[in-house]
């Protein structure tokens, strides 16, 4: 865990979190194991949609953490609706900056998965049950641009045409992002969006002593994605 | 029972009232009570007037009336003598020469205050004379065993007096009232002079019958119902007031009038000439006993008044004559033959006519049968108001009966639009109904059909393809058939199965109830949340389906998926609705016909100006296998195939379905098969309704 971290030097920069959860308690957790791990970093909280709302507007965090549970307003009952909703108008209004979405009920994001995949930004997901350690790794994940989803998400392998298109042109024609890029007229950043989806898709992330563009192929080659 | 029956008859009427034929019923109480109001301001007079005489114009005809013979002196006569007025010596010996044939009354109809001055005599010493023979003759007249003569005198306005000492019992007055319109209706009987006030005057008319009667042993006398008004015998004389019937502030007097009963014939009394009777060219029975009317006819004379309700060449110029021997005729007939005497109700009772009328007109309402019968029913029962008006006028009763007919046909023409307006909201109705039946038989067919029928059909699939390579072996056993997922999967089938009058219910009843929808139950046992943005709800669908049929979908390696916001601003709920099953259909139909499948596209986005839902796969079609398969070679081949003919059948279903829904969405659905194999099935309209 602290080689990881390390090894990107994310301790030397100044991290801002936005976080946004109903409970006191989760929100004071999750803010002190994050500036455990990154100790320059600005925390920031919210308690309702409408708080997050009005927060976000002036905020440039480096990643969004957010419960799908929420309040509209304070003093109303916490639903996934609400969650979900505003979870939505982030990815799209906000659509390269990356998010952790906090939830026990994994399920309700399936309802948003074309906005999840249409989003530019790093986007991974965990459950509240899991353990603070994995959390923290999926903030820095995030952090990165990569985007994890649970298997139960991708067990389909459900895949956009454009991440098809990267793959393609890296495994058949040997292209360098740059390249990939230059032919499918798009930014880079977005190829690396794109690889980072596919990734996610079939399951392979960062594991250290791994190069995971090669993972990726293996991978895909093993799902027949490519012959 | 029969405190049910009249609750169910109050609830009906309850039910009408409150109904959407309130209006109807405000409206038509309206009417009659316009007509009511307007009838008491006295705006229908005249047309009841004129009814009225309409009505006694076309009565039956009567025998003439056999107790009145009319000595007219014509314009011939006055000729003949030469002179007008009519000298005195000539009277004196026209009566004396009646009173030789016995009349039982001798009327003499013309003014006699001043002797006549006759140029042919030259003499005015023999003039007086005359007059004078005349008088003395009158006045023997009272007395016992002599003819009873009556003359007349002029009461009101400017006085005219009978000839001087005659006796008040043999003098009438002859004056008349006059209606409104001009025209004579009523006979005045007895009124106080205008001269003086206190003076009590009987009519021409009323001395002439009570002297004709008093023979008969009748004497006259007060009413008994009305005080008041005369009687003769049992034979009360009604008396019409100011307002009686359709007369509204009608002049009377403050006395005593009658309707006169017109006698219904062309020539109701026998008539004699001066000339005639000078010559004795008449019969002796006309004059003996009867009342004898002396007057003048003669056009020069001008003694005509205005009545429409006699028969006449002129039918609204009467001579006065006649006009006294009408009422005369009336009065003596009434008593003594029981002919009827024209009476009116009273207004209580002809409001209630009226009213009722309109209620009748109104009843219509519960006349359950059709319309076209409903307006031949009407039709010809307008004509009812106004028989029985007729009708009883014959019977001596004159009641309002275009007042009444109207309020009856305007109720009943109102009813009869009632009836087509409401037929029509009816057919719009059923239209609707239809259209709602027909929806949630769509539906009901959908829920079975992505539901237990893809569990059978899989079930059968799995079945059939275990039993493959046993018959291949040419033995047969069930041993290969895993008895524990088919037991699985009947019991999946049973429970959609179950599902589905669950889902039926919640998908209608809740949709009557809720009047914004929030949620659909795409299956028995999917919601979706209708508020989501159209593509997730595609996505949902997509991910549900690939979920439920996860066995057939990981088999497919490749699985592309676009699911890009879209333009739903023209798009309702219900359209939606029938899109995401269409989509879910699509997908059905990839894993019911497809085989060997290694790509799956689908596509659910915003193209340009159009909306594009496409699914698009590279298996091949099951049922051109199967038509492809050669000869049949054992009755499972043949079943199966059959089975496969229904489904390629049923899919013709599903794609008129997916028609229909392209149509309402003015766009367009296609199934189109790829080179070297697979099937697009797409849908695609455009983001605004209109083409621009």
């Amino acid at each position: 865990m602290e080689n990881i971290l390390q090894s990107r030097g994310q301790q030397q920069q100044k991290q801002s979190f936005f976080l946004v959860d109903d409970h006191a308690a989760v929100l004071n957790g999750t803010a002190m194991s994050l500036k455990q791990e990154f100790p320059n970093a600005d925390v920031v909280t919210a308690k309702t949609a409408q708080e997050a709302r009005q927060k976000l507007k002036t905020l440039q965090p480096d990643v969004v953490i957010v419960d799908l549970s929420l309040p509209e307003k304070a003093g109303e009952t916490c639903r996934t609706e609400t969650g979900i909703s505003l979870l939505r108008e982030f990815l799209e209004t906000y659509s390269d900056y990356n998010f952790v979405v906090q939830s026990a009920n994994v399920a309700a994001l399936v309802r948003i998965k074309p906005t999840i995949d249409a989003h530019r930004g790093g986007f991974a997901l965990v459950d509240k049950g899991e353990p603070i350690a994995e959390m923290i790794k999926r903030v820095s994940w995030a952090m990165d641009g990569l985007v994890y989803t649970p298997p139960t998400m991708r067990k389909h392998l459900e895949i956009k045409s454009e991440w098809m298109q990267v793959l393609e042109l890296a495994v058949y024609e040997g292209l360098n992002d740059k390249a990939i890029a230059k032919r499918m007229n798009v930014a880079e950043r977005t190829v690396r969006n794109y690889w980072a989806k596919l990734q996610d898709v079939l399951g392979v992330y960062h594991e250290e002593g791994k190069i995971l563009r090669i993972q990726t192929e293996l991978r895909a080659r093993e799902e027949g994605l490519i012959d | 029972m029969n405190r049910t029956g009249w609750k169910r008859q109050l609830t009906g009427v309850l039910s009408f009232l409150g109904g959407g034929s309130s209006t109807l019923l405000l409206s038509s109480l309206g009417v009659v009570l316009m007509v009511c109001v307007s009838r008491s301001l006295g705006l229908w007079e005249g047309i009841e007037l004129e009814t009225l005489d309409l009505f006694l114009r076309h009565r039956p005809l009567e025998a003439p009336d056999e107790r009145i013979t009319i000595l007219e002196i014509t314009e011939n006569d006055l000729q003949e003598l030469g002179t007008y007025p009519v000298p005195d010596k000539t009277m004196v010996e026209l009566l004396e020469k009646l009173e030789n044939y016995e009349p039982r009354v001798i009327g003499l109809d013309i003014f006699r205050d001043l002797p006549v001055i006759n140029p042919v005599e030259g003499d005015l010493e023999r003039s007086k004379n005359a007059h004078r023979e005349l008088k003395a003759l009158l006045q023997r007249s009272a007395e016992q065993d002599a003819t009873d003569i009556v003359v007349i005198e002029k009461i009101l306005g400017t006085q005219i007096s009978a000839p001087e000492g005659i006796s008040d019992d043999n003098i009438g007055f002859a004056d008349a009232l006059l209606d409104k319109d001009g025209f004579f209706r009523r006979s005045l009987l007895a009124s106080r002079s205008t001269a003086d006030p206190d003076n009590h005057r009987l009519s021409f008319t009323i001395q002439m019958a009570q002297k004709y009667l008093a023979a008969e042993g009748i004497d006259l006398d007060n009413g008994l119902k009305d005080p008041i008004a005369m009687r003769f015998g049992q034979t009360e004389l009604f008396r019409i007031t100011a307002n009686s019937g359709g007369y509204h502030d009608q002049d009377t007097g403050n006395n005593a009038t009658l309707l006169v009963n017109f006698r219904h014939h062309q020539a109701p009394f026998q008539r004699i000439s001066l000339s005639e009777f000078r010559a004795n060219e008449f019969s002796e029975e006309w004059v003996r006993d009867r009342i004898i009317l002396i007057g003048m006819t003669a056009e020069s004379a001008n003694d005509y008044v205005n009545s429409a309700a006699v028969i006449h060449t002129n039918p609204s110029l009467v001579q006065g004559v006649e006009f006294q021997a009408h009422a005369i005729s009336q009065i003596i007939n009434a008593v003594l033959e029981g002919r009827p005497i024209i009476k009116t109700w009273s207004h209580y009772w002809e409001y209630f006519w009226i009213v009722g009328s309109g209620i009748a007109g109104l009843s219509l309402i519960y006349l359950k049968r059709s319309i076209s019968t409903t307006a031949v029913v009407f039709i010809i029962s307008t004509c009812i108001p106004l028989v029985f008006a007729y009708g009883l006028l014959l019977v001596g009763f004159w009641i309002p009966a275009i007042p009444a007919w109207l309020s009856y046909f305007i109720n009943g023409s109102g009813v009869l639009l009632y009836r087509i307006y409401d037929y029509e909201k009816y057919e719009q109705g059923r239209k609707i109904r239809f259209d709602e039946r027909q929806r949630v038989l769509e539906s009901s067919y959908n829920a079975i059909h992505n539901g237990p029928l893809q569990t059978l059909k899989s079930l059968i699939r799995k079945v059939s393809s275990q039993q493959q390579p046993v018959k291949n072996n040419g033995a047969y056993s069930a041993a290969s058939i895993n008895f524990r997922s088919v037991t699985a999967d009947l019991h999946q089938i049973d429970k959609e199965l179950r599902n589905i009058y669950e889902f039926m219910q919640r998908e209608y009843l809740q949709r009557e109830y809720s009047a914004e929808q929030s949620q659909i139950y795409l299956t028995p046992n999917h919601v979706i949340e209708l508020n989501a943005p159209f593509h997730e709800l595609l996505y949902q669908v997509y991910h549900n389906k690939l979920q439920e049929s996860e066995d057939y979908f990981q088999g497919i390696k490749v699985k592309i998926s676009d699911f890009c916001p879209m333009n739903e601003d023209y798009i309702s709920i219900a359209h939606k609705e029938e899109t995401l099953r269409f989509f879910e259909e699509a997908l059905c139909n990839v894993e019911q016909h497809a085989l060997d499948v290694t790509r799956l596209e689908v596509t659910c986005k915003q193209e340009g100006t159009q909306n594009v839902i496409r699914v698009s796969d590279n298996g091949s079609r099951t049922e051109m296998i199967a038509l492809a398969s050669g000869r049949a070679e054992s009755v499972d081949v043949l079943a199966e195939r059959a089975a496969r003919v229904q489904e390629i059948i049923r899919q013709g279903d599903g794609s008129k379905q997916a028609k229909r829904l392209a149509k309402r969405l003015r766009g367009q659905f296609s199934r189109r098969t790829k080179f070297p194999k697979g099937t697009v099935c797409e849908l695609i309209w455009p983001v605004k309704p209109t083409a621009m």
